[in-house]
């Protein structure tokens, strides 16, 4: 068995058996960290294959001081956030502009729910179902907080990948928070 | 929830993200201190953000076949694509004929850039090579299926369907590699490719001042065809100041050395330079791959994959084969000057 660095210097010279090896040693660890930021075993799989492709592309970029992993990691969170800038026009319904109705301008946003039993629940419980909770966020939501929370960009870093406003990303992280927690009551009601 | 709290909820996200001034911190914090809705609230907000921060903690497998379509992909795309140090190579000869070229352009000056009539090489098209390739006497060894053995290895491909020459996309002067549809292993018409045998491509430039440049020209081109080598003409400028022919000659190993003889006495060598490059590791390498998809076409029930494979092995099958016609093979590319 050959050391990291070994493989990644033999892939460097294009050799695909190498890079092979590589793949086995990270695939489920950049799998995971696709899945979450998919949400999907389909999308997680397309995610993955495509951050193998471009680490395979890029090799000789990689710096030998760096750790292959998190180099890795990076991949996948901006293949994903290409992903999302792709098709983020279908989903997109201005939600960060507020809605004009009968009533005046309200907010689009419900209004933040009143009790919490969140408290209450058991924290191993509340880990379980918090990123299931996520994937049911609109996908606008469900960015900026996997952004921050997982990955721990802060907000200009966030701003800049998506290539929105300062202000967005404050009212998308504090909108979708809001949207997490209902969502999680919403299921620990069910 | 009075008018401050409405205010106080829109910064707890930003708070609690370190994200707002010293000003607003200390605002935030002096609210929390005295307002138990408030705490509650931003309790909330930690709670739920700490389990935010777990979710990497679960590890999902990737799936079973994940590594195997992957490096489908990969050498798909490497199939596409030249291979990088093989590209170089042929980059640096690009750059000795740009750099001749821009010698050319330098060499004219502020004269008025005028081609004149350009003088056309008789044989324009080159020879193609429709000879099918065949396994060689001296490569008639027993089939040694791991490319590392210290013995001779050999890996002889199975048989590979190929399609009718409308469906792949091949050109009828493609070389045929392998015949339609041989149905055992050690099929006589299987190419054998030797792998411990030397691979090596080799170009010659040769630079030439003569006297009459299309007298030269012919008779460079006669020198080919004496030595059956294929000529290609890379472009010629005539004008007033001297004429510039540049003709590649592909000829076979055993030939070259008479061929590149012949073509000094046309007149005074201005340089001679010789390129050689080992294309014995990607020969190896692409072997490998090739015993990969041999292997995963043997195992694969799916038609279509088995289909889609196939096609695979033939490409390999056809780079192997240009590398190995290329390894039999010499270049020079002549560059005549008057």
């Amino acid at each position: 068995m050959r050391s990291v660095k070994e493989l990644i210097d033999k892939a460097r010279q294009d050799d695909l058996s190498a890079f092979g090896e590589l793949v086995l040693i990270y695939q489920d660890r950049v799998y995971s960290h696709c899945h979450y930021l998919a949400g999907n075993p389909d999308d997680a799989e397309d995610l993955a294959q495509e951050v193998f492709v471009q680490a395979f592309k890029g090799i000789r970029s990689f710096r030998n001081d760096a750790d292959f992993g998190t180099w890795l990691h990076r991949i996948a969170v901006n293949q994903w956030i290409n992903f999302y800038r792709r098709n983020r026009k279908v989903v997109t319904l201005s939600l960060d502009e507020p809605m004009t109705t009968a009533d005046g301008e309200v907010n689009r946003e419900l209004a933040a729910t009143e009790e919490s039993p969140l408290e209450k629940v058991e924290r191993g419980e509340l880990n379980a179902l918090v990123g299931t909770a996520l994937n049911h966020l609109l996908p606008e939501f469900r960015t900026v907080l996997l952004l921050r929370e997982v990955e721990g960009y802060n907000y200009d870093e966030i701003a800049a990948m998506l290539g929105c406003s300062l202000g967005t990303v404050k009212s998308r992280i504090n909108r979708g928070r809001k949207a997490l927690k209902k969502e999680l009551e919403n299921q620990l009601k069910a | 929830m009075g008018m401050d709290c409405t205010r106080i909820e829109e910064l707890l996200s930003p708070y609690l993200d370190g994200e707002l001034t010293s000003a607003e911190i200390e605002m935030v914090g002096s609210h929390l201190s005295a307002c138990p809705v408030c705490r509650r609230d931003y309790e909330g907000l930690l709670l739920l953000s700490a389990a935010c921060k777990q979710i990497p903690e679960v590890t999902v497998p990737a799936p079973p076949d994940f590594k195997n379509s992957l490096m489908l992909r990969l050498s798909e795309e490497k199939n596409l694509t030249p291979v990088k140090h093989q590209r170089r190579f042929k980059q640096s000869w690009k750059q000795v004929v740009a750099g001749a070229a821009a010698a050319l352009v330098l060499f004219l000056g502020a004269v008025s850039f005028n081609p004149g009539p350009t003088v056309l090489i008789a044989d324009k098209s080159p020879t193609v090579n429709t000879e099918q390739t065949s396994p060689a006497s001296d490569m008639n060894i027993p089939t040694v299926n791991s490319p590392s053995g210290d013995t001779t290895p050999v890996v002889q491909p199975p048989s590979t369907q190929v399609g009718s020459p409308a469906a792949d996309g091949k050109t009828a002067s493609d070389p045929v590699v392998v015949e339609p549809a041989p149905t055992t292993l050690n099929s006589p018409s299987s190419p054998v490719f030797l792998l411990n045998k030397e691979r090596t491509i080799k170009t010659t430039l040769l630079k030439i001042k003569v006297s009459d440049s299309a007298g030269a020209t012919e008779k460079a081109l006669k020198i080919a065809a004496d030595n059956q080598a294929q000529t290609q003409n890379l472009g010629q400028q005539v004008n007033k100041n001297g004429s510039y022919t540049t003709i590649k000659i592909t000829v076979a190993k055993a030939s070259a050395g008479t061929l590149i003889s012949k073509l000094e006495d046309l007149g005074t060598i201005i340089t001679q330079e010789v390129n050689t490059k080992d294309i014995g590791t990607r020969f190896a390498e692409a072997l490998s791959h090739y015993e990969v998809l041999v292997n995963q076409q043997a195992s694969v029930q799916d038609a279509e994959q088995k289909d889609q494979l196939n096609k695979e092995i033939q490409t390999v099958v056809n780079e192997l084969t240009t590398w190995e016609q290329n390894a039999e093979q010499e270049t020079v590319v002549l560059w005549l000057e008057k």
